[in-house]
């Protein structure tokens, strides 16, 4: 069980892509939406081979789901996004339920499932409410306005519809805008910005960080929000509020339990998804709040990366401190690259791996 | 034999008229020319049939003429020379030949003369043998005329069909004069002499001639069928070669060639006093050994210079001439005395082997050597050479036969050593010094057959000589080994050290029958008694002495570790260089270089040990026991002689060594390997039992032999056997242990990793239901100790066993334990909900081994009959009431049964929890049952 070695990953996206001639869509999924795009674009090495094809170039991102908690995560939601007509999240007898009803509505061929846009907004929207995925803190963000539209146009039919926690966002990318960014790519298409802006590190999460890192100094005892009874910082998990200027610490299991509480927990589950921080009481997500704890007690590595920066930054001059930012950029995708390559595509981590780490 | 006589009668004359086309018609020719492929395949049929027929003859014909074969060695190689020369030269260079047949022709059409007198002879020859049309003899003629053109035209190609012609000819003769005399065979047949000569042949076409050579031959012949006496009979068939060659000869006179003139007078000649000429060279060689080994390359010589001078039409010398003569002569002697002859005609190689064979047979069929007893004369006067020593080796064949004539003796006294010191001499065989030194007198005249054997397949045979080069090159492992191995011969001037070995066999043998002395039931079979498979038969009650000796102990470790065993099984090549010298030492303490060097002959030795072992087994297949021996046998003879003669050998032996050890080598070297310390000792046939199967199946066997033959020898072992060795009672109790863990798959539920079967299972009737930690005892449990082992059964409501119906409830009390789980008190190791509760991926394995261990939750099956019967009789022992299902429908016993993976990933799934599965059956099927 070293499964849990690491931290939850700053970000994992599964992504759906969109050929030029908006007729053939790939699904994959990434640490980097950035960098696996110039991929797929073939601006950098490593792109999918189903995306090798020059005519279908530039690949667009239409949307990606975020939020995934693991790259397992990621990558099981990645493959059931992809063979929604044979994934173990979906029960047998509502796939083949689907798949009679694809058939019903598809007028072309019976036989394989549906690779249509629609169809494959659909399954999205139909894995999210899965039971599987459904407790996961996932988002979705779309950068093709009229992926969006359709979306909605397509899920609103749909008897389960999205779930209500899901987050959809629309960020539209403005492809006209788009040129080979010479800094980054050598390639001869662009990345939207609104992608290159995304964060893959832990930045978003870096005060939190921090806010835990001065908790933990402070004092070595604290007082769990619900249960009133001492924290051991050094022998017990306990979460810190992810909201700005909120140091309630609580217990793991009493923060779940009250959040859970808190949903009307009907269905018994066992991870909330979100709650009231019973100190400042601002919704905040357990994700946030976890991906802190996790990063706290695993990822020591990852938080001296993140904040390594600061210090050089410091000392060097402001030109070298940028080169410094963005080689260190790299050097963290870096480490997902590879397994970008190894997975993002088709490809599936050994369990053994999944045990090992 | 007649039968081909006739043939070869019949087919004389359209020989005739095939000259007649060829020159006429010059596209027959050339399609004759092509023909002449066909023809060398035939030869190696007819020799192989002749060979297969030589052991008797020759035996027989050896017996009575001895000298003479000396003397046929000589002219067979010198026939053969030519034959194989002829075959070369085919091979290499067919157009020069064709040009000389052309010229010959030319030569013909010149002397046209001549024509009109063969074709009276046709017509004689038509005229007696066939009255047919002369459209429908044509064809058959074709066949035949074939040969006979190839070799008038050829020349040189046409050697080798004579030469296979001669010896089935010739001994048709020798049989049967008057038949020959009756047929108008006699031109046909000098003819076909010719052809060997084929040069000449074109000369000797001419009619007249030949009709007067035949007359002369009639003659002969008659005084053949008069004389009746061996000695005589070979002069005649000097005679008889001499006058072909003569015919030939005299064909060519008329030609006008002057070679043919000047050789006809010493032709007629000897046609005329032939006989007692040659006869008395012949003696005058078999006295004169050793000038006749320098003859020999001479006549070699001569033979391929006359040759090629006849073809040119140079003159050849008299001399040169008379020794092809007597080399012939000796030829045709060798033919009808041994149809080895054909065989050496053939080809050395399949001779050499054949020869093998039947030297290893000759041991057990004939008691008496036949061709010993007149060559040992020869042999003592010669001193030993080193040449001699390292031409031995490739002139292992004969040496090989005399060596098991030896044997034979030794064994004859003693039935049951006889094979073993074979194998020895096998193993050791690589320095032939151990059986030169202990046959040196009949080695010394094989020496001169060798070296005859060696002038034919080195000289003589130049394609045999190639092959020996290209074999060793072949095999750089093998050139190796040989170097190593001459080196030992040389070294081995203490070959006495190699003579010791047998005897120490022989100690080492009589040690195992001291030891075998209880020997009882089994010597019933009288094949078994002598053949040391009868050790093999006895040693059963021996096995449990060997468990006694020191084998014992090694046994212990083999027994006593199991896997270890396999482990090494597993790596059978490394070990086996190991082994072998280990083996080698037990049998002979002689040459630790020459083990190294004879891996390959240990090897075969150890079979046979092996195999002796083997026979111990308790199912006594007496026959196929002996039929491997016997295969065992011959392996390592016909792999010792070729060691010796190199010509065919060195590719046998790279193959044993390197490329043919998959199925026999391996088993062997690994089981030797093993077992190699009870062959030294007489206790180790207990533990040999095992071998043998492994020799069968060497790669089955390995994996199987622990874990089932083991046990089922070693129970009949206990009774037989009241000796009470600690050992044996644990070694099936440990293997058993580990078998039933493997074989006891009723719990393959329990134990089944895939969801989907388990699903299956549980709708179809459910097996017994066996808590992980006992799969195996589970049937033996249940009978012996109800009390501890019995599965609680109880009664359920049947739709509990439908995973869908307690699906809900397992996954409240999965959900409920895993919510009660306390937190941890260290972050590094958090507790199952604090994992959860933190997205970490779960792997099913472990939450559901969690869950097994530490929780109660547990699922139901269907209770086997076993089962409830144990559970009632349980209950019946303490006075309860038996639990019986009084409602089938609504109920049925069931016993608990373990959560498995699948249903605790379907909880994760249930709630939401990431769960990967840690096994995965290759990236596909993970990626599809895990995500």
């Amino acid at each position: 069980m070293n499964a849990h070695d690491k931290p939850i990953p700053a970000f994992y996206c599964c992504y759906l892509l969109r050929s030029k001639s908006h007729k053939t869509f790939y699904i994959g999924s990434t640490p980097n939406p950035a960098r696996r795009l110039a991929q797929h674009n073939g601006d950098s090495k490593g792109g999918a081979k189903h995306t090798s094809a020059q005519k279908s170039r530039p690949w667009e991102m239409t949307c990606i789901v975020t939020g995934f908690p693991s790259r397992y995560a990621a990558l099981q939601f990645e493959w059931s996004w992809q063979n929604t007509h044979e994934t173990r999240h979906i029960e047998a007898h509502v796939r083949t339920a689907r798949a009679e009803a694809a058939r019903a509505n598809n007028k072309k061929k019976s036989d394989q499932p549906l690779k249509s846009l629609k169809a494959r907004l659909e399954n999205l929207c139909y894995l999210l409410g899965v039971e599987s995925f459904r407790r996961w803190p996932l988002q979705i963000r779309f950068f093709s306005v009229d992926v969006y539209k359709a979306f909605y146009k397509h899920t609103a039919q749909m008897t389960p519809g999205l779930r209500k926690d899901v987050k959809v966002i629309l960020t539209p990318a403005d492809l006209s805008s788009i040129a080979p960014d010479p800094s980054l790519q050598n390639g001869v298409y662009g990345i939207p910005t609104v992608i290159r802006d995304i964060s893959v590190a832990y930045e978003d999460v870096k005060s939190h960080v921090e806010k835990a890192k001065t908790l933990l100094e402070t004092a070595p005892i604290h007082t769990c929000a619900v249960c009133r009874s001492a924290i051991e910082t050094k022998t017990s998990l306990f979460l810190v509020c992810s909201a700005l200027g909120c140091s309630t610490t609580s217990h793991v299991n009493c923060l779940s339990a009250t959040f859970l509480r808190e949903e009307g927990s009907t269905t018994g589950a066992i991870i909330p998804i979100r709650g009231t921080c019973p100190g400042c009481k601002t919704q905040v997500e357990w994700a946030d709040m976890v991906k802190e704890l996790s990063l706290r007690i695993r990822g020591q590595e990852e938080i001296d990366t993140l904040f390594k920066p600061k210090r050089r930054k410091r000392v060097n001059s402001a030109s070298e401190a940028e080169a410094q930012l963005s080689t260190e950029d790299d050097e963290d995708l870096d480490e997902t690259w590879m397994q970008d390559v190894e997975h993002a595509e088709d490809e599936f981590p050994d369990i053994d791996d999944i045990a090992r780490s | 034999m007649a039968t081909f006589d006739l043939v070869l009668l019949s087919s004389s004359p359209p020989t005739t008229s095939n000259d007649v086309r060829q020159r006429s018609t010059p596209p027959s020719n050339q399609q004759r020319v092509a023909l002449p492929a066909p023809s060398p395949p035939l030869l190696p049929t007819n020799a192989s049939s002749m060979a297969q027929l030589s052991g008797a003859l020759r035996s027989g014909s050896r017996a009575a003429l001895i000298p003479e074969g000396a003397v046929t060695g000589f002219a067979t190689a010198g026939s053969l020379f030519r034959s194989h020369h002829f075959d070369l030269t085919t091979e290499d260079s067919p157009p020069p030949p064709a040009a000389t047949s052309r010229r010959a022709k030319y030569q013909e059409d010149d002397q046209k003369p001549t024509r009109p007198r063969k074709q009276p002879s046709k017509a004689k020859a038509k005229a007696k043998a066939k009255t047919d049309a002369d459209s429908i003899e044509p064809k058959p003629r074709k066949g035949r005329t074939r040969k006979v053109k190839e070799t008038n035209r050829d020349g040189l190609p046409a050697a080798p069909t004579t030469s296979s012609h001669f010896p089935i000819v010739e001994p048709s003769i020798t049989d049967s004069a008057p038949v020959e005399c009756a047929a108008p065979a006699p031109k046909a047949k000098p003819t076909k002499p010719r052809k060997p000569r084929a040069v000449k042949e074109p000369n000797a076409d001419n009619v007249g001639e030949n009709e007067a050579g035949t007359k002369t031959d009639k003659a002969k012949r008659s005084r053949k069928s008069v004389k009746t006496q061996k000695g005589s009979v070979v002069s005649e068939h000097f005679g008889n070669l001499v006058q072909q060659v003569g015919l030939s000869c005299d064909g060519k006179e008329p030609l006008g060639v002057a070679s043919a003139v000047q050789e006809a007078p010493p032709l007629q000649a000897t046609n005329n006093c032939n006989e007692n000429l040659e006869v008395e060279e012949a003696v005058a060689r078999r006295r004169d050994w050793t000038p006749v080994k320098d003859t020999i390359p001479e006549i070699q010589d001569h033979c391929n210079e006359p040759s090629i001078r006849v073809e040119s039409g140079l003159p050849v010398q008299t001399n040169s001439f008379s020794s092809m003569l007597t080399s012939f002569a000796v030829e045709t002697l060798e033919a009808r005395d041994t149809a080895d002859g054909t065989s050496k005609n053939s080809k050395s190689t399949t001779s050499t082997r054949k020869r093998r064979v039947e030297l290893v047979e000759g041991p057990n069929n004939q008691p008496a050597s036949r061709d010993s007893s007149p060559v040992k004369k020869a042999p003592k006067k010669k001193p030993r050479t080193i040449t001699d020593l390292v031409t031995g080796q490739y002139a292992a064949q004969e040496a090989d036969p005399i060596s098991n004539l030896e044997p034979k003796a030794f064994f004859e006294s003693r039935g049951n050593t006889v094979k073993i010191p074979l194998n020895d001499v096998s193993n050791r065989q690589m320095g032939t010094a151990t059986n030169k030194s202990t046959r040196k007198p009949p080695t010394s005249k094989a020496a001169a057959k060798k070296k005859s054997s060696k002038s034919q397949n080195g000289s003589s045979k130049p394609p045999v000589p190639p092959k020996m080069m290209a074999d060793k090159l072949l095999s750089p492992s093998s050139a190796m080994s040989k170097f190593k191995k001459q080196d030992v011969l040389f070294g081995t001037s203490s070959q006495l050290a190699l003579e010791e070995s047998p005897s120490t066999v022989r100690q080492i043998q009589q040690a195992i029958r001291e030891s075998e002395h209880d020997l009882i039931p089994f010597s019933g079979n009288l094949l078994y008694a002598q053949s040391p498979a009868s050790k093999g038969i006895m040693s059963r009650m021996q096995k449990q002495d060997g468990k006694r000796g020191l084998w014992a102990a090694s046994a212990r470790d083999e027994c006593g570790q199991m896997l270890e065993q396999q482990e090494e099984i597993y790596i059978p090549e490394p070990d086996r260089t190991q082994d072998l010298p280990l083996l080698m030492d037990d049998t002979v303490d002689d040459h630790p270089d020459e083990m190294h060097i004879t891996d390959t002959i240990d090897v075969g030795d150890d079979r046979e040990e092996i195999i002796h072992i083997s026979s111990d087994l308790p199912t006594p297949p007496a026959t196929v026991l002996e039929e491997r021996r016997e295969l065992a046998y011959t392996d390592a003879e016909e792999i010792l002689p070729n060691i010796e003669g190199h010509t065919p050998a060195p590719i046998p032996i790279c193959d044993i060594s390197s490329d043919f050890p998959d199925i026999d080598d391996i088993p062997l070297s690994t089981q030797p390997q093993r077992w190699s310390p009870p062959s030294s000792d007489p206790p180790l046939k207990g533990t040999l039992i095992s071998p043998r199967r492994g020799r069968g199946r060497p790669p089955k066997s390995h994996s199987a032999f622990p874990v089932s033959k083991v046990p089922t020898l070693n129970p009949e072992l206990r009774p037989e056997n009241d000796i009470t060795n600690p050992r044996t009672p644990p070694r099936p109790t440990g293997r058993f242990a580990n078998i039933e863990e493997i074989l006891d798959s009723e719990d393959d539920e329990a134990l089944s990793p895939t969801p989907p079967r388990n699903s299956k299972f549980i709708k179809s009737p459910p097996l017994a239901l066996v808590p992980l930690s006992l799969p195996g005892h589970e049937p033996a449990a249940e009978k012996e100790n109800v009390d501890d082992t019995v599965i609680p059964v109880s009664m359920v409501p049947i739709v509990h066993l439908q995973w869908n119906a307690i699906k809900t409830s397992v996954f409240k009390q999965m959900t409920s334990t895993i919510r009660a789980l306390r937190p941890s008190m260290n972050p590094l190791e958090p507790s199952w909900y604090e994992r959860i509760l933190m997205y970490d991926p779960i792997i099913a394995e472990d939450l559901t081994e969690y869950f097994n261990t530490s929780t109660s939750i547990r699922v139901w099956r269907r209770a086997t009959q076993k089962q409830i019967k144990s559970f009632n009789k349980q209950r019946k022992l303490q006075k309860e009431k038996p639990l019986v299902v009084e409602n089938e429908e609504d109920h049925a016993l069931a016993v608990e049964k373990e959560l498995e993976p699948w249903m605790v990933q379907r909880w994760c799934q249930e709630m939401s929890i990431c769960c990967i599965n840690r096994e995965g059956k290759g990236r596909g099927g993970a990626r599809k049952s895990h995500f």
